[in-house]
């Protein structure tokens, strides 16, 4: 199910819209179900037989765990009282043990000056057409971290082949503006999903569909004389998750309504927000003194910015999530003070305290890569999950996030990279690009030695190197080890088996971390009679490909750039040859470089391994190529150089 | 001369103390100071829970016990919290009351119907280091919930300070592991006063595969004189009298009558054994579990009736199901509680409350039957790993009986990869098999693919047979007994591994290993402190018939190999037959715990089976 277990907790926005969109309160009941309800669909609402029971078990694919028969939702809003109505029918036909977790039912909702009334309805129905209710009394009401609040229930009788059916009616009063999105889709196969729409005394504006590889500019909606839209979708398959996917809301079909005079506009948004951020925006003299005097001894503006962006990173404790369009957000004073505030109020000390020392700074909202991307062609709160600070330059500028403290000046953490932003400033074209190239990770393992002895083992010198996204990841696990010595072992030599440390050094820069490394791995080259092999990738060796389905529904994310560099001398052992090696292969496609170099010189093997991911998104029509890109890496990385020990009577 | 030598030793022990001080800072870690707990028991009705803990944060890693995570529900209150947050020097910077406790529900779908709230405060400083300080109580409201002492953390303790005050004739047990030091007692006129005191706790260490109980070894268990839960009265002074009391607990809670389960009709004529299969398949497919809670408020069943009409409960309610149907047909059957194997392992000679799962025992003349109906994918006559030797309380009427449920054994446990390979001059393998599974292995296949419709099946096929295979297509498989527990599952299928062999220079290299191949990251020997754990005894087999190309010739094979302890074993053997090379490898792990005395032979044998899993025949190109 699309809203199930922690997806709230790690989406905290689409909660806040969900939750804001449909509050208010009425009674629910059967008879006010939109027109459109009533059609001579088989799955109409109500009556259930046991013929229709068997035409659907014949009729639809019974292996699968589950299958939503219909999931259809009307929503009235009406200006007089400002109020949304949403009624929801969803049944589902549960032939799996795994499909009975469709049974349990969570509803988020937000509560905000008014407490929204939900009624709910649910019950089984056996293939013999018993019918089981759920009781009323085991609805239960929940209030979750992100203070959003939910009524969940389990529904009686479930059984392997048998239909589970809910209804429920949703009231919410104002908070219109925040109408959430429908999603036609979901990660089981959907036979029918139909949406209504209606308003009265306000006026429907426009709306806009997303969802990947749908033909969605065939389905306009229905609009029938009193001004009631319908938009229906039959047969839609199911969405589920693939390695390297990126968002599944990305992927799914939905539908997002503006409402004239109620949506906001991108203008009407950026007013709103501006008039919250006020306190940041316009700078404080405390705000301006402090901030001069942490950068008093700066040589330049870009090493301004870095000492503000630490400042705020390391100072200011993360105690929450915080929510970009809340009226509660602190005042820089009292964040200064308390020194702990949530992500957005972080953001904006930092946007503060640049603007305080004259550096151009803008908040810009952004999507997290979770959360899915934007949709540009609606103007909504709930596009947007998170607020970044954007500082223009001649170079097309930088964009920062104070959240993520092992998060090196100048990277944007990968999951901010979402490819859109909105700039929070008036009078400026704010839709505005974000740059992957502020998301690489690189790591080098540089000037390796690796001496091999006649038993095959390899005793090794190195020096590994990462940087920017690496780094990130890297320097978090350091940290979090009071151990170091384990950190290596477990971390850097975790992957390589019989490996046994000998010294370390960790040179720990404020976006480096350097590792010098002696170790040594224990039958490291198979040796059988008067041979020995061994392939000569040591760190990044690829022993599998990445991708293994034959085939994929949805785009390649691979969230940001890699770039990973090996280059080892190899000395082989006295009394030995090298009898046969390949002098490598390279394999180049759009965005996906991977070069392999051997050099062989007496004894001595030069070995280079460069593998770079420059492009983070590919259509899936790319995916053979991909997939066939990164066999040929796993091929080439398990080649064999094989040694001969020296015939002392030919020599 | 003397006053010179004086000086040079005072000189000396200055530097020395510098030293130590500036080490102590360069090395300092954080720890926790100290950690009191006090319990204070005045009737038989609930307690008072007093904790005092002093922190100090030095870096990332201590950073976690800044974040303040209280419990609360329907029996236990917190009442006088206070915390304080203190500089490098001391300086009181932040002070909180209960009022700045925010308070969480646990998330949505993951209990159904919980009271269990958390109140959560986060006392990170800007900087390091700094010290907390948090003081609360909490009010319990029966003393069924007494809790243990295990004064270790991840971070080292320098003091921790356990005390237990009980009106002055109370009768109170304890139970420690021998890390625990001595109680000292004192009296007054009216109390009685229990405290222990530890000093220096070094931090907890992880290793590889140790068993849950090893991060117990500081361990005191206290056992009430008596208690009252849910108005039942209980005490602890045999396993007998706390199974009468959970007989009490549940006792009414499974009647049911012939009109209340219409929709089951199992046939007369059934044997008992065909009845309780039935009545087991019936649970299994018909209903489901949700998480009721067991921990805290949870210990009482729901009716049978009830369950029966919504189909749905949590393992005491699933179980109280289970043994109601078999009562209507006749048969008698208990309830049985359990802490499963993953969690711990409950101490016969101490009465306490220490379980976590409830299951079925059936009493049989020839082999009684031991019944988890959460298991989905469980015959009669098998339990899940968990549940394997276990020391459970069989709830037998009014009375509770100590017994171990059964173990299974490494044939038991047994997972078979077989097939004919044929390698192609590119290098391509073409592959046709089958993999079998029996009893743990079994419920794995049951678990991975049962629920799945026959793509997802395929999908998750392939990512298992191509761990080792940069690009493998599955051309066809069949999923053989999947439908139901009684047949031990196989899978058969015919697969191309495009490039399986490796190459360098004129040579193809052959890993024999398709398909097992061992992980294995265990301590060096002089390092390992605990013994081996795993949660069953195993057999993992895998026979391969390779044949080879026209075009190549067998250069070299890799010796063959038997080792056999008394813990575990493994062979590999691979033979060159003609155009064909037959490879066999069993690695059998025979023993559920393999002591630490042993530790450097089953690490010697591990990384042989990691040489070995990495071999590969070499073929010539002719």
């Amino acid at each position: 199910m699309i809203f199930k277990g922690n997806f709230f907790i790690k989406n905290k926005l689409i909660i806040v819209i969900i939750l804001f969109t449909i509050s208010m309160a009425i009674i629910f009941s059967c008879e006010t179900m939109p027109k459109i309800i009533k059609t001579s669909n088989p799955t109409d609402y109500g009556y259930y037989s046991e013929k229709l029971f068997e035409e659907e078990l014949t009729n639809y694919d019974t292996s699968a765990n589950a299958i939503k028969i219909f999931d259809v939702g009307d929503v009235i809003i009406t200006s007089s009282p400002l109020r949304t109505v949403l009624n929801r029918r969803v049944r589902i036909l549960v032939l799996k043990e795994a499909g009975k977790e469709y049974a349990n039912v969570v509803i988020p909702y937000y509560e905000n000056q008014s407490v929204p009334t939900i009624n709910i309805w649910a019950q089984t129905i056996l293939p013999n057409g018993k019918k089981i209710r759920l009781d009323i009394k085991n609805v239960i009401q929940g209030i979750s971290k992100d203070n959003f609040k939910y009524k969940s229930f389990t529904i009686p009788g479930v059984k392997n082949h048998c239909i589970i059916e809910y209804k429920y009616k949703k009231v919410t009063y104002r908070n219109v503006y925040l109408l959430e999105p429908w999603y036609f889709q979901d990660e089981i196969e959907t036979k029918l999903s139909r949406y209504t729409f209606k308003t009265t005394g306000i006026r429907f504006q426009s709306y806009s569909h997303l969802g990947y590889n749908f033909p969605i500019e065939n389905y306009e909606p229905v609009r029938d004389k009193n001004y009631m839209y319908t938009w229906e979708f039959t047969d839609l398959p199911s969405i589920n998750e693939e390695p390297f996917m990126g968002a599944i809301r990305d992927n799914l079909i939905r539908i997002d309504i503006q409402l004239k005079g109620i949506s906001k506009s991108w203008k009407e948004i950026i007013d709103y927000l501006l008039s919250i951020y006020k306190n940041y925006t316009e700078v404080t003299s405390s705000i301006i003194i402090h901030s001069k005097t942490i950068t008093n001894k700066a040589k330049n503006d870009i090493n301004k910015i870095e000492i503000i962006y630490n400042y705020v990173r390391d100072n200011i404790i993360l105690d929450d999530y915080g929510y970009f369009a809340s009226e509660n957000i602190k005042t820089p004073q009292e964040l200064m003070k308390s020194k702990k505030g949530n992500i957005i109020e972080k953001n904006l000390l930092f946007l503060s305290m640049l603007k305080g020392i004259g550096v151009e700074a803008k908040p810009v909202l952004i999507a997290t890569r979770d959360y899915g991307k934007i949709n540009l062609q609606t103007p909504n709160y709930s596009s947007f999950n998170h607020l970044i600070i954007y500082v223009p330059n001649h170079n097309g500028g930088i964009f920062l996030d104070t959240k993520n403290k092992y998060c090196p000046f100048g990277i944007l953490p990968p999951d901010n990279n979402n490819f859109y932003g909105l700039i929070i400033e008036k009078e400026e074209e704010n839709v505005i690009k974000i740059s992957p190239k502020q998301s690489t990770s690189k790591i080098e393992y540089n000037n390796t030695d690796a001496q091999i002895d006649s038993d095959g083992n390899l005793k090794i010198e190195t020096t590994i190197t990462l940087v920017g996204i690496a780094y990130m990841h890297e320097k978090k696990k350091l940290d979090k080890s009071d151990n170091k010595k384990k950190y290596i072992e477990d971390n850097i030599l975790g992957s390589i088996e019989n490996s046994v440390l000998d010294t370390f050094t960790i040179n720990n820069q404020t976006d480096t971390l350097e590792i010098e490394l002696k170790f040594q791995i224990n039958n490291f080259a198979n040796v059988i009679g008067n041979m020995m092999y061994f392939p000569l990738g040591i760190f990044s060796k690829w022993d599998e490909n990445i991708f293994k389905s034959d085939e994929r529904k949805y785009p390649i994310d691979f969230l940001f750039q890699r770039l990973n560099i090996e280059e080892t001398k190899f000395i082989i052992p006295k009394g030995y040859k090298i009898d046969s090696y390949s002098k490598g292969e390279n394999s180049f496609t759009d965005g996906l470089n991977y070069i392999n170099r051997t050099e062989i010189k007496n004894d001595t093997i030069s070995y280079y391994r460069n593998s770079n991911i420059t492009k983070t998104n590919f259509d899936v029509e790319k995916y053979k190529i991909i997939k066939e890109h990164f066999a040929k890496i796993a091929d080439i990385d398990n080649q064999q150089i094989v040694l001969k020990k020296i015939d002392k009577d030919k020599k | 001369m003397i006053r010179w030598f004086n000086k040079f030793i005072i000189n000396v022990l200055i530097f020395l103390f510098i030293l130590l001080i500036i080490s102590t800072s360069i090395f300092a870690k954080s720890k926790i100071i100290l950690d009191e707990k006090k319990i204070k028991i005045n009737n038989s009705k609930g307690y008072k829970y007093n904790v005092r803990k002093i922190i100090k944060i030095d870096d990332e890693m201590g950073k976690k016990y800044s974040s303040i995570i209280i419990h609360e529900n329907e029996f236990y209150h917190i009442t006088d919290f206070i915390a304080k947050i203190y500089d490098s020097k001391g300086k009181l910077v932040e002070k909180f009351k209960e009022r700045d406790l925010k308070v969480y529900e646990i998330s949505p779908g993951y209990y159904l119907y919980s009271k269990e709230k958390y109140k959560y405060i986060n006392l990170t400083n800007s900087t390091l280091p700094y010290k907390i300080e948090i003081e609360y109580s909490i009010s319990v409201a029966s003393l069924f919930f007494l809790p243990n002492w295990n004064p270790q953390y991840s971070i080292p303790v320098e003091k921790s300070i356990f005390t237990v005050i009980t009106p002055k004739n109370y009768k109170l047990k304890t139970n420690n592991t021998n890390l625990i030091p001595k109680v000292k007692i004192s009296k007054t006129k009216k109390s009685k006063k229990y405290e222990w005191v530890l000093e220096n706790i070094q931090k907890y260490e992880n290793e590889y595969r140790t068993s849950p109980e090893n991060n117990n070894k500081y361990l005191l268990m206290l056992q009430p004189e008596k208690f009252i839960y849910g108005k039942v009265k209980g005490i602890y002074d045999t396993w007998s009298d706390f199974g009468k009391f959970y007989y009490e607990l549940a006792k009414n809670q499974y009647d049911l009558k012939a009109k209340d389960i219409t929709d089951i009709n199992i046939p007369e004529n059934y044997s008992d054994i065909e009845k309780i299969k039935f009545i087991y398949s019936y649970i299994q497919e018909n209903t489901r579990y949700v998480n009721i809670d067991f921990g805290i408020h949870g210990w009482k069943p729901h009716s049978a009736k009830s369950i029966f009409i919504n189909k749905y409960g949590d393992c005491k309610d699933l179980a109280t199901l289970f043994i109601s149907l078999l009562k209507h047909e006749g048969i008698e059957a208990y309830p049985v509680l359990i802490l499963t194997r993953d969690k711990g392992f409950v101490d016969p000679k101490f009465v306490m409350n220490s379980f976590n799962h409830l299951i079925a025992f059936i009493p049989l003349e020839n082999d009684s039957l031991w019944i988890d109906c959460t298991s989905d994918y469980s015959t009669i006559y098998d339990l899940p790993r968990s549940d394997e030797g276990c020391n459970v309380v069989i709830i037998e009427n009014e009375i509770g009986k100590m017994r171990m449920t059964p173990l299974s054994t490494a044939e038991d446990n047994t997972t078979i990869f077989s097939a004919n390979g044929k390698l192609g001059y590119d290098r391509t393998l073409k592959l046709n098999g089958y993999i079998k599974g029996k009893n743990n292995y079994a419920q794995k296949l049951y678990g991975y693919y049962r629920s799945e419709n026959d793509k997802k099946r395929k999908e998750i096929l392939v990512n298992w047979l191509s761990d080792y295979s940069s690009n493998l297509v599955l051309t066809s498989c069949e999923f053989l007994n999947f439908d139901e527990n009684e047949i031990n599952p196989i899978i058969k299928f015919n697969c191309i591994s495009s490039k399986y062999a490796n190459k360098g220079g004129n040579r193809y290299f052959l890993n024999p290993s398709f398909y097992h191949r061992q992980n294995f990251n265990g301590e060096k020997p002089e390092e390992r402190t605990n013994s081996i754990f795993y949660l069953f005894p195993r057999t993992i087999i895998d026979s391969i018939r390779y044949e080879l190309p026209h075009n190549v010739v067998v250069e070299a094979i890799p010796n063959s190999i038997s080792i056999d302890h008394d813990f575990g074993s493994f062979i590999y053997n691979i033979v060159e037959e003609g155009k064909f090379l037959l490879f066999v490898r069993k690695f059998q792990i025979k023993k559920r715990h393999i002591p630490l005395d042993d530790y450097k032979k089953y690490f010697d044998m591990m990384n042989t089976v990691l040489e070995f899993d990495k071999k590969m025949v070499v073929l010539k190109i002719k």
